[in-house]
């Protein structure tokens, strides 16, 4: 009759047979030499250079490559850093730019003053009003390409907004503009050269009783359906009483001037 | 038993009040567990959108932050002269009147309602197969804008602005509304060979409308000066309002 | 004690040295340590229960480090050396822990 944990022999048996039953058997031949002698002495020297060899061979390759993406994050996160500081700095000086404007031009009327239109068009001002807000994100159990969210996606999604009459959007607080870029860089999506991060959280101004039905009735709509269907990618609409979009920092011009 | 909950909250309170020498350790012992744990949870989150990409797409996207800094930068100290041209008293007024003129050129030509000029690039594109997607056209004036593109025109009929929309189908490619003919010109103000490059990179808009799908060709010209004079109609917005 | 001179003895030659293993044996040096520890914790152990043979501690020592890369070479011929890897590295991780304890218990008596 086996004994009842006859199955869990291999556990037991790594247990108690952990040292080598080779040594019981020795000492009680009497061949114990309780010492180790020359042969063990070489054995471990063998043992040692062992440890050593594998020990060098790692930390002599070991990343160049990992230290150097390190270096590389390292750097990124303090360029990241820097410009938000700059988009802070130089909304704050735009501002105050624009008052001093105003008060030195004083009663001349002799100028058009910004029709709020282009203002609120161009992103040049911050903006709110009522709207939907759009949250969408990774497939949850997917971690192949087919379950992220793409760049392309989220383009899609922005121009179906557009397309419904949307009047003002903003990616996870970035205002877009028209010369906002909707890219990728790696596997991460980045808006105006500042990658985001997930959840992507897309908020639009406009009829908040007709932008739902109108968006879905667009190409970014059947997009958004398709990818929610198909792959599983998280999508939510909600309405919204009052969002608050800012302005797009930086905007402004290079080489383009205005043609007489 | 009653006796024994009294005694068993006495010997909790002495214990929290009065912790021997073994409680001591095992609290420390428990505190640097606890710490290693949150230590390894935020290391494991914090990295995890780059842990993806190669270091060539890391290196990329530091040039283009580094340049976006510099282009902030050039603004700020432009803005920072102007201001202090302003405060300094002297001629404040006709500055600003400059400034301002100068401000709502720029937003104008931003928001389409102003023509503009400038060096750039014209691109025609032939679609003799009718396999131009408006997706395609979508990444085209996508990767245009991460050019660096400050004014867009479709075929001197439409003026892409950043409310613009693409829309239609294969061949029957629609942008704001207005249908496009085909064959397709594309006139962008910027920096012509950025442009020109952001065409042409692996996978852009070159490759995708001379690839099999499309089985088209694209002509692209560095221009001197491209005149956008077609206008966007901004509506008035019924929902939004400055902040 | 020799022994430990010993030991010290090859790790010191080995970092002034820096051998680099064949590029053949290169994948198996992870499996041939961790065999080699288990060889010497098992030896630590027979001696402090004053069962240490010479003999035995060479040839358990040779045996574990050449049977345990032949296993995962084996397996990599076959397609399956990283499970292979694996389980070499669990048993031979169970034997180093159950060896560490005994050894603990004998030297702290705790």
């Amino acid at each position: 009759m086996q004994a009842p944990d006859a199955s869990m022999d291999l556990l037991r048996q790594l247990r108690e047979e952990a040292v080598d039953p080779d040594y019981a058997r020795a000492a009680s031949d009497g061949r114990a030499t309780r010492n180790p002698g020359a042969m063990s002495a070489i054995a471990l020297v063998i043992a040692g250079a062992l440890f050593a060899t594998a020990l060098v061979s790692t930390t002599r390759s070991k990343p160049l490559v990992t230290s150097e993406r390190a270096q590389l994050m390292g750097y990124i996160r303090e360029a990241e850093a820097r410009q938000d500081q700059l988009r802070t700095d130089q909304a704050a000086l735009r501002a105050q730019v624009d008052t001093i404007q105003k008060q030195a031009l004083g009663g001349s009327a002799s100028l058009p003053a910004l029709s709020r239109t282009v203002a609120i068009a161009s992103g040049a001002v911050p903006v709110t009003g009522p709207g939907v807000v759009i949250v969408v994100d990774d497939a949850a159990a997917s971690a192949s390409v087919d379950g992220r969210v793409l760049d392309q996606d989220l383009a899609q999604l922005v121009n179906g907004l557009w397309a419904a009459g949307a009047e003002a959007v903003a990616v996870n607080g970035h205002r877009i503009t028209t010369r906002t870029a909707i890219r990728e860089a790696g596997s991460a999506i980045t808006v105006d050269y500042r990658s985001l991060d997930r959840p992507y959280r897309v908020e639009a101004i406009g009829d908040p009783r007709k932008l739902p039905a109108d968006f879905t009735a667009t190409t970014g709509g059947s997009w958004w359906a398709y990818l929610n269907r198909n792959y599983g990618l998280a999508f939510d609409l909600q309405t919204s009483d009052a969002l608050t979009l800012p302005a797009d920092p930086g905007l402004g011009l290079t080489v383009a001037t205005r043609a007489r | 038993m009653p006796d024994e909950a009294p005694r068993g909250a006495r010997r909790f309170l002495t214990d929290f009040l009065r912790p021997s020498r073994s409680q001591a350790v095992m609290a420390l012992i428990l505190f640097i567990c606890g710490l290693a744990a949150v230590m390894q949870v935020t290391a494991n989150s914090a990295d995890a959108g780059y842990s993806t990409m190669r270091r060539s797409d890391l290196v990329e996207l530091l040039d283009t932050l580094n340049a976006q800094s510099r282009r902030l930068e050039a603004d700020i100290a432009e803005l920072e002269s102007t201001k202090s041209r302003l405060e300094s008293g002297v001629d404040a007024q006709r500055i600003a009147a400059e400034e301002a003129t100068k401000r709502l050129d720029e937003l104008g030509i931003l928001a389409g309602t102003l023509p503009a000029t400038g060096p750039g690039i014209r691109m025609t594109i032939v679609d003799p197969q009718q396999q131009l997607t408006p997706e395609i056209l979508l990444d085209a004036i996508g990767e245009l804008r991460d050019a660096g593109a400050e004014a867009i025109e479709l075929n001197d009929q439409v003026r892409v602005v950043g409310t613009s929309w693409v829309g239609g189908s294969a061949g029957a490619l629609v942008v704001d509304d207005v249908a496009l003919d085909l064959p397709l010109t594309i006139e962008a103000i910027g920096t012509p060979h950025s442009l020109e490059e952001g065409a042409r990179f692996r996978g852009g808009l070159v490759s995708q409308v001379e690839g099999p799908a499309v089985g088209g060709s694209v002509l692209i010209n560095q221009v001197d000066d491209v005149i956008i004079e077609t206008l966007h109609r901004v509506s008035e917005p019924q929902f939004a309002r400055p902040a | 004690m020799i022994a430990i001179l010993g030991l010290l003895l090859g790790v010191a030659v080995g970092i002034w040295l820096s051998p680099t293993l064949p590029a053949v044996l290169q994948p198996y040096l992870p499996i041939m340590i961790v065999a080699a520890m288990d060889a010497l914790f098992g030896a630590t152990r027979a001696y402090l229960d004053h069962t240490f043979s010479d003999k035995v501690f060479v040839v358990s020592f040779i045996s574990n480090v050449t049977i345990a890369a032949l296993i995962v070479w084996i397996g990599d011929q076959i397609g399956v050396g990283s499970q292979l890897s694996t389980a070499v590295i669990v048993v031979l991780g169970i034997r180093i822990f159950t060896n560490a304890a005994a050894i603990r218990r004998k030297v702290i008596h705790a």
